[in-house]
């Protein structure tokens, strides 16, 4: 492995941290040139991401180890597959995120836009390091680091909704921080190492214990209200209805990020052997994952709020994921490490919809849009798009995630996971026909002053919206990080 | 805000305690490589040093001072200090806050040492600023 390549894993961390920390100085003395600090950094990031993904391709996964001291004593970092993956979705998504969003943002005002854009490039170094660490007391670390940043840009607006809002998150995110804590605790006691790799090694001798299985059960709590897993979902729907504008796409990614995190705990730390022995994991995660899937579909059909109905349709996309994990075959982790990808680009496309049309003609509710594709062409057309890629339809990424997941269960035998994932599209296709119904067959009576959306704004929404499209058809160039990461994580392990 | 700053007792007990606090911030804060102690808890310790002369002082003399905005850069500053000492490590050859490849002419321990000081001085900094931002913001006063 030559020169720079090696030290790319903590390059990628450090960039958006660095950033974050040069940005307040800087925006202070020069007004709006916050948004450029961060623009850079993010293109920087994504640069390193899909270079660190080409070395991982060609050369295989590599350990990196901070200060130059190898695990026991040592950090490490490791750079593989899934992690490698998930890096380029981070930074591709918050790049196009932030250059959708204005240079002062105007329901924040000039100096707080500076905060929130600090908090912002906090947030996403942490995601970065999560997907990346090796270290399970590092990854707690990483999760407070993101899950604060992630509380301060919920309750950033101020007002009386936004701060109930973060409160709640609050509330419920350091529960679940505690339980992580706590589970580590347990871990560590019975393991004596924090090191993954060296756990994974010691795990199974002591692997019958209650303390392990308390600290299994403790760290998949806790990170499932960090994912908003079904009972543990209720901060979603605030939080993203009254966060500001380009809150709901980082949180999408920071999902994503703490399922990255579970995957780890069951497949790297225990390994599928251990984990289905121990505890029943088909069971227990598909059954989670699709009850989350039917419950957060119906409570979808019922919100008239947008921003909340989506939040409840990425409550549906994450059971689906955790469905795809609890199949734990190969085809079952590829679909759900796809539907990562897939999910989060297609909820990214219509978080930035749905915000071009709050700014551009205040609408909110899902009867505000009638007639509104004559009005807004542009921004409804990717909107629709992404609207199919969520529920599923072909030739776009959503399909392929889920035709993935289905036959994974129908091969491993379990069909009425694969009937639950189609009803699931029908469930879906219900709450997004509502919205194209009013917009494209019903006769408008929104004011003639609306506009379309400026070319400015216009440019991100159909990066994504061509990114959608581009999944469906060229689903191979993931599939090839995917296929290896999924081998690894069942082959791996123990 | 009326704090008591003509207080006989609060004058005095501070006048006594202020030096002692610095001294010790500075001995925790020098002491971190090799013991208890750290950037961190001395940046609390002499950030209270500041606090008990704040209270027994005027506090809006120390605001017209040290604004929000000045603070929130002094942070920013010792984290970027720490950034790079970090980065310093991959440009002289070695991982990131790897301290051995450093070009000075002391043995390994002592270069170790100077480096780690370093760093504890930033956490120093940074914990400074923040912690009398978090202490500003509490007391009120205007921006």
């Amino acid at each position: 492995m030559n020169g720079m390549f090696v030290h790319l894993p903590i390059l990628i961390i450090m960039i958006p941290f660095a950033a974050a920390f040069i940005g307040p100085p800087i925006g202070f003395l020069f007004r709006g040139c916050i948004r450029r600090i961060v623009l850079i950094a993010l293109s920087l990031n994504l640069i390193c991401s899909i270079l660190l993904a080409l070395q991982v391709l060609s050369s295989g996964p590599f350990d990196y180890y901070l200060s130059g001291v190898a695990p026991p004593l040592g950090i490490a970092l490791y750079a593989d597959y899934l992690g490698a993956v998930i890096s380029v979705l981070i930074s591709g998504i918050a790049l196009v995120a932030v250059s959708y969003s204005a240079g002062i943002i105007p329901e924040l005002g000039e100096r707080r836009t500076i905060f929130f854009y600090v908090l912002l490039l906090l947030a996403i170094g942490a995601m970065q390091g999560i997907v990346f660490t090796a270290d399970i007391f590092t990854l707690f670390v990483l999760f407070e680091i993101q899950a604060i940043s992630l509380y301060g840009l919920v309750a950033m607006r101020g007002d009386g909704k936004g701060l109930l809002a973060g409160y709640k998150y609050l509330l419920i995110g350091s529960a679940g921080s505690a339980m992580i804590l706590i589970g580590i605790g347990f871990l560590y006691i019975s393991t004596g190492t924090l090191n993954m790799h060296l756990m994974a090694e010691l795990l199974p001798p002591v692997s019958g214990s209650y303390t392990v299985l308390a600290g299994l059960a403790l760290l998949i709590a806790g990170l499932s209200t960090k994912i908003g897993l079904f009972p543990l979902h209720i901060w979603m729907p605030e939080a993203y209805a009254y966060g500001p504008s380009i809150f709901p796409v980082i949180s999408t990614i920071a999902l994503k990020v703490g399922v990255v995190a579970i995957i780890r705990v069951v497949y790297t730390i225990f390994g599928p052997s251990l984990a289905i022995q121990t505890i029943p994991l088909e069971s227990t995660l598909a059954l989670l994952g699709a009850v989350a899937i039917i419950i957060c579909s119906i409570l979808a059909i019922r919100q008239m709020d947008i921003r909340k109905m989506f939040a409840y349709s990425s409550g549906a996309n994450i059971g689906c994921i955790m469905l795809g994990l609890g199949i734990a075959t190969v085809p079952g982790i590829e679909g759900a490490i796809l539907h990562m990808i897939t999910h989060a680009t297609a909820k990214a496309g219509l978080f930035l919809c749905a915000d071009a049309f709050l700014i551009q003609a205040g609408i909110r509710y899902v009867h505000e849009f009638k007639g509104l594709s004559k009005a807004m062409p542009y921004t409804m057309a990717a909107f629709s798009i992404a609207a199919i890629s969520m529920v599923g339809l072909p030739l776009t990424g959503g399909f392929m995630s889920k035709i993935t997941i289905a036959s994974a269960a129908i091969a491993d035998g379990i069909t009425y996971y694969a009937a639950i994932l189609l009803f699931w599209t029908l469930l879906s296709a219900v709450y997004f026909y509502r919205i194209l119904k009013n917009a494209y067959f019903q006769e408008g009576t929104l004011s003639s002053t609306i506009r379309e959306a400026p070319v400015r704004v216009l440019i991100p929404i159909f990066i994504i919206s061509i990114a959608t499209i581009l999944l469906g058809f060229f689903v191979e160039s993931p599939m090839a990080l995917i296929r290896p990461a999924a081998e690894l994580l069942l082959g791996g392990g123990i | 805000m009326e704090l008591m700053n003509d207080d006989l007792i609060v004058r005095t007990i501070t006048r006594l305690m202020v030096p002692f606090l610095l001294l010790f911030g500075s001995y925790v804060l020098l002491h971190g490589h090799f013991g208890a102690g750290g950037g961190f808890q001395a940046g609390i310790i002499i950030t209270s040093a500041i606090i008990f002369a704040a209270i027994a002082g005027n506090l809006q003399e120390v605001h017209s001072i040290l604004t929000y905005r000045k603070l929130f850069v002094f942070g920013a500053l010792g984290s970027i200090g720490i950034v790079i000492l970090g980065i310093l490590g991959i440009v002289t050859g070695g991982n990131f806050f790897q301290y051995s490849p450093l070009p000075l002419p002391f043995d390994t321990a002592t270069i170790h040492a100077i480096a780690i000081t370093c760093v504890e001085i930033g956490i120093g900094i940074a914990v400074m600023g923040m912690m009398f931002l978090i202490f500003l913001a509490i007391a009120g006063g205007t921006e």
